[in-house]
């Protein structure tokens, strides 16, 4: 089957004054079907200029894609028939209503029943209080949500979104998570691109990390915390009833430990490899009261690639 | 949906949104009252009377019986409309394509499977809608209140008068805002294309006018006189060679605006029979074509920023 976002060698290179800009340089992306894909980066990283050419608003220089199995150089327009997709700073006309703008695109995409979808997608969105307000008196918060409004339009499959939560409040990027979870529920692939990891980075279960317009890493969340930890060591956090200060050199001693550390009666242990059933039995004699592996987070992951 | 259709329904979208707009309505308020206190003066007693040079005394006549009125109107707006249409088209035409970009519907609209050319032929359909709309309200709303208000009765004649005078200052209008959209298009910037459409209306209605004098003083140097008997008496008067040379001139260099061509036309009409020189008109609509069809050159070429 064929992957929902799938390139190869794509690169996009910006002409200025004489000056090239190799803003997206050599990218090979897989994005597996039912992921919630993070696209990370910091600013001018090339993430904007890759979803562009992946729905098919900016040319390539080289390489090729494919999105939904369509090719984004020749089907471009059937991709943005079936692929949701809200660009990075999208706007709508300031002094229709919500409901106005939303119809305006139902008709636009060509769609069957253009009422009940737009009636349907601004309840999704929580907009349908508000459905009769212009959009230039709408807040932050709710452009946004219309924003999303007008990628489920079509009802897609795969859902593409270019930095959806800059400039939204907490308590929205929290709705936005909890809807972004739903509809990934119903099925959807979902690939959002950010450089700001608080509030969503959570909900990815794969990431790719951009930088300079090359994609550094990528893979499950999972799979990349495995690999982090086999690199720089596997952390272990045991808490014990009864401390005492010559475990350490003991444990040290081990085959695979690089260093421990007593701090009350909270052993922290770093190893070069898996070692849990080892330091359990090892640890039997001393009351464990708890024991854990501290995994890096996706900070950890996005803070070592991005540069 | 078909091409045609999906640029068809941007449009209607677009005007949608501009005649909804404080903007549209505050320009459409402003030139109706402009206008009708331009029409006020009609019916102001004057001493001299309205004079129609031509070249028989039947059609003097006719004029005169006919459409004397609209003639009338002509000559009570005819200023005010010479001021005011370039600059409501610059207002109506500055921020069609730089706001769109700014405001990030172009985005919106190019996420949906369109292409950049329906877009701009959208947005051209509903901004020349809008600018006919804005041109010809005003027009009829101010003419039917003067005719309400003031108790005049056009004839058939002037009303037919009236109505060619209202195309070819919609063509005035055309050229003006075509201009304005190329600098929305081009500069990408709101404010940049505002400061260049207002920039191209002083130059071209004040400033050009005065400069051109000087420009030609210098070419031809100080004006020569000739002595003319007359009479009993000898009168100093300015060469005719020399006048003649300087009108030539001096319309050369003004025929580089775009008022200049709609003045000669305005001035035809105001002469009574009708237009029978059409190339200001050809002129002004070669133009406005020209400059709409780079901006849409130009639109299509760009990629998303
Ligand atoms: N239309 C354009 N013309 C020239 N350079 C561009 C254009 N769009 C983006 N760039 C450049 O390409 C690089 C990547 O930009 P972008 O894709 O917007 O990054 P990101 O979305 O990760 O912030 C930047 O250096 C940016 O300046
Ligand atoms: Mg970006």
């Amino acid at each position: 089957m064929v992957p929902p976002i799938k390139t190869e060698n794509l690169t996009k290179v910006y002409k200025l004054g004489g000056k090239e800009v190799r803003a997206v340089d050599g990218v090979n992306l897989e994005v597996p079907k039912g992921s919630i894909f993070g696209l990370l980066g910091r600013n001018g990283a090339g993430k904007s200029t890759l979803i562009h050419m992946l729905m098919g608003t900016v040319l390539p220089t080289g390489g090729r894609g494919t999105v939904l199995g369509y090719d984004i150089v020749k089907e471009s327009l059937k991709i943005r028939e079936k692929v949701g997709f809200m660009p990075e700073g999208l706007g709508f006309y300031e002094d229709l209503t919500a409901e106005q703008n939303l119809m305006a695109i139902a008709r636009l995409i060509g769609l069957k029943k253009p009422k009940e979808s737009v009636r349907e997608c601004l309840k999704l969105v929580g907009l349908w209080e508000y459905r009769q307000r212009k959009y230039g008196e709408m807040s932050t918060g709710m452009r946004q949500r219309l924003g999303i409004a007008q990628a489920l339009l079509k009802d897609p499959e795969l859902l593409v979104m270019d930095e959806p939560t800059s400039g939204v409040d907490p308590d929205g990027a929290r709705e936005f998570r909890r809807l972004i979870q739903e509809l990934n529920k119903q099925g959807r692939t979902i690939f959002i691109s950010t450089h700001l990891l608080y509030e969503i980075g959570l909900l990815f279960t794969h990431i790719a990390v951009m930088r300079q317009g090359k994609i550094v890493v990528q893979g499950s969340v999972s799979g990349l915390k495995e690999k982090l930890m086999a690199g720089q060591g596997y952390v272990y956090e045991v808490e014990l009833s009864e401390p005492s200060q010559v475990i350490i050199d003991r444990i040290c001693s081990l085959n695979g430990v690089k260093e421990a550390i007593l701090e009350g009666n909270k052993l922290v242990v770093l190893c070069s490899k898996p070692l849990a059933p080892t330091l359990l039995s090892f640890l039997k004699g001393y009351g464990v009261e708890s024991f854990r592996l501290t995994k890096p987070t996706l900070e950890d992951i996005f803070r070592k690639f991005s540069g | 949906m078909k091409k045609g259709l999906k640029a068809l329904e941007i449009a209607r979208v677009e005007f949608g949104n501009i005649v909804r707009s404080n903007k549209f309505l505050a320009i459409v308020a402003i030139f109706t009252l402009m206008l009708l206190s331009g029409l006020c003066r009609v019916t102001e007693p004057s001493a001299a009377t309205f004079e129609v040079p031509s070249a028989t005394t039947h059609e003097v006549e006719r004029v005169e019986s006919d459409v004397k009125l609209g003639l009338k109107v002509m000559n009570a707006i005819g200023y005010s409309v010479l001021m005011l249409v370039p600059v409501v088209a610059v207002m109506l035409g500055f921020d069609v394509i730089s706001g769109k970009v700014e405001k990030g519907i172009v985005r919106t609209l190019l996420a949906q499977p369109v292409f950049r050319d329906h877009i701009i032929a959208g947005t051209f359909v509903a901004g020349l809608t809008s600018l006919l709309v804005g041109v010809a309200m005003p027009l009829a709303l101010s003419l039917s209140l003067a005719v309400l208000l003031l108790g005049i009765t056009p004839s058939l004649a002037d009303v037919a008068l009236l109505i060619t005078y209202l195309g070819v200052v919609a063509v005035f209008a055309l050229a003006y805002y075509a201009l304005s959209v190329f600098f929305s298009t081009v500069t990408g910037n709101s404010v940049k294309s505002l400061v260049a459409g207002i920039l191209v209306w002083l130059f071209s209605s004040f400033m050009l006018p005065s400069l051109s004098t000087a420009i030609i003083r210098l070419l031809l140097g100080p004006p020569k006189f000739e002595q003319v008997q007359m009479g009993q008496m000898i009168v100093l008067r300015t060469d005719p060679d020399y006048m003649r040379k300087f009108t030539d001139l001096q319309n050369k260099i003004l025929s580089l605006t775009l008022d200049y061509h709609f003045r000669v036309i305005q001035d035809q009409l105001l002469l009574g029979p009708g237009i029978k020189d059409y190339t200001g008109l050809l002129v002004l609509i070669a133009f406005s074509l020209a400059t709409l069809i780079a901006s849409f050159t130009v639109f299509v070429k760009r990629e998303v920023r």
